[in-house]
């Protein structure tokens, strides 16, 4: 039975308007595209300011008055359109840039750096002979794949052990493949969601 | 010192130094130091968003004053929808647990969101009839492990045969494992020197051209 629900045939109108465009550009697409745009930067205005709210202003209120100054930090951003004063937006977006770069510091040496030696550093003989040779398979991947990144050394590109970037050439070629293949997948799979939303929740045919 | 300059340099140093102290450091200064960097952050994001939004009504208010192309009428939808999903999250003042904001998230923003995003598989399809062709040997290994973890996904074949489904968890457990971790390592030394570049000041490209 077709649903009765307004919020559902509107739902539904909006998952015919988006894939639309897979036929050709038009102006039921456009007309979703600007829709999604507004609401998508409403959304984040909603958010942000829940967050000043709750980062900021709960901390003023409750008598943190150095939390003051990131408001003015803040009406500081807005020096951005100002050609005399340009250079105050930069004392904000320093802070920002410091932040960010000094976690993704901690991060790049824990996660990425040193957990990925430590998980490739483990026995190469395991419990069973496939084990063993899927960790063969992850250590000559991984030294190799790293190998193709050195570019300090042109040596390693060439003569005897060019085979060595070469190999891990191949292995990336061979994931990228794997991570191509599984987001294709995993994208038509999000899209039998929303037909199966369109067939059961808006027709109820199925 | 040139305080246009040099005192946000300055700040970049002493907020990034803060930070990596608070994870390598068991000092109580730096901690609670840090828990506030992290909420002025918050804060901060919250502002720039409201530089976006500045620039989106820059830009598509410029269009509908202009009016010359012929869908400025786009830009106008726009703008409301985005001041209406505003008005419904603030006015309220329960932001987005009000029953309003909740009833346009489900109606319209979240089956956009999902219909954008998963029809981008069209777009996949069509790059890869067009690119998967094995011309060599490069190109044949990027395509036979597509197709293989394609096959192994798609139901119908692992239920036939089951050597797909396993042939898919190997790639992904010796082959993808073992270069991703290669190419993760390779992420984690670029981010720090970068970091590090950025934070002694050898990186200034966030200051602006002017």
């Amino acid at each position: 039975m077709v649903s009765s629900d307004p919020a559902i045939w509107i739902a539904a109108f909006f998952t015919i308007a988006a894939t639309s465009y897979a036929f050709r550009d038009n102006i039921v697409f456009k007309f979703a595209e600007n829709t999604f745009i507004g609401i998508a930067a409403g959304h984040a205005i909603v958010m942000g300011v829940k967050n000043i709210r709750d980062y900021g202003w709960a901390h003023i209120m409750n008598g943190e008055m150095i939390y003051a100054v990131v408001f003015v930090l803040g009406i500081m951003l807005y020096f951005r359109f100002s050609r005399e004063y340009y250079w105050v937006y930069r004392y904000p977006i320093a802070f920002l840039v410091g932040n960010g770069v000094g976690i993704s510091i901690r991060a790049g040496i824990h996660s990425d750096f040193i957990k990925n030696i430590a998980a490739t550093a483990s026995p190469i003989i395991a419990a069973t002979p496939l084990d063993t040779v899927n960790n063969i398979l992850i250590f000559v991947g991984c030294v190799t794949a790293l190998s193709h990144f050195i570019f300090t050394y042109e040596g390693i590109h060439k003569g005897t052990i060019g085979w060595i970037p070469k190999v891990g050439r191949w292995m990336m070629l061979l994931s990228f493949g794997a991570s191509f293949g599984n987001t294709v997948m995993t994208r038509f799979g999000m899209y039998q969601g929303r037909v199966l939303f369109l067939l059961r929740d808006w027709l109820g045919v199925v | 010192m040139d305080y246009k300059r040099d005192i946000p340099l300055v700040i970049t140093f002493i907020v990034g130094v803060i930070a990596v102290m608070d994870y390598y450091t068991t000092f109580s200064a730096v901690k609670e130091t840090f828990t506030i960097i992290k909420n002025w952050g918050v804060v901060l994001q919250a502002f720039a968003l409201g530089l976006g939004a500045a620039n989106l009504f820059r830009v598509h208010g410029k269009r509908i004053s202009d009016r010359k192309t012929s869908e400025w009428y786009f830009s106008a939808w726009l703008l409301f929808m985005l001041i209406v999903f505003v008005v419904v999250g603030l006015g309220t003042g329960q932001f987005e647990a009000s029953s309003q904001y909740k009833w346009i998230y489900n109606a319209i923003f979240l089956p956009l969101g999902a219909t954008m995003y998963s029809s981008l598989a069209f777009y996949m399809a069509i790059g890869a009839y067009k690119i998967l062709r094995a011309r060599n040997i490069d190109s044949f290994l990027l395509f036979a492990t597509a197709i293989l973890v394609i096959l192994g996904n798609t139901p119908i074949f692992p239920a036939t045969f089951p050597a797909f489904f396993y042939t898919r968890e190997w790639i992904f457990t010796a082959i993808v494992g073992g270069a991703y971790r290669g190419i993760r390592i390779g992420i984690g030394i670029g981010a720090v020197v970068i970091g590090i570049k950025t934070l002694i000041g050898m990186e200034t490209g966030y200051l602006g051209r002017r």
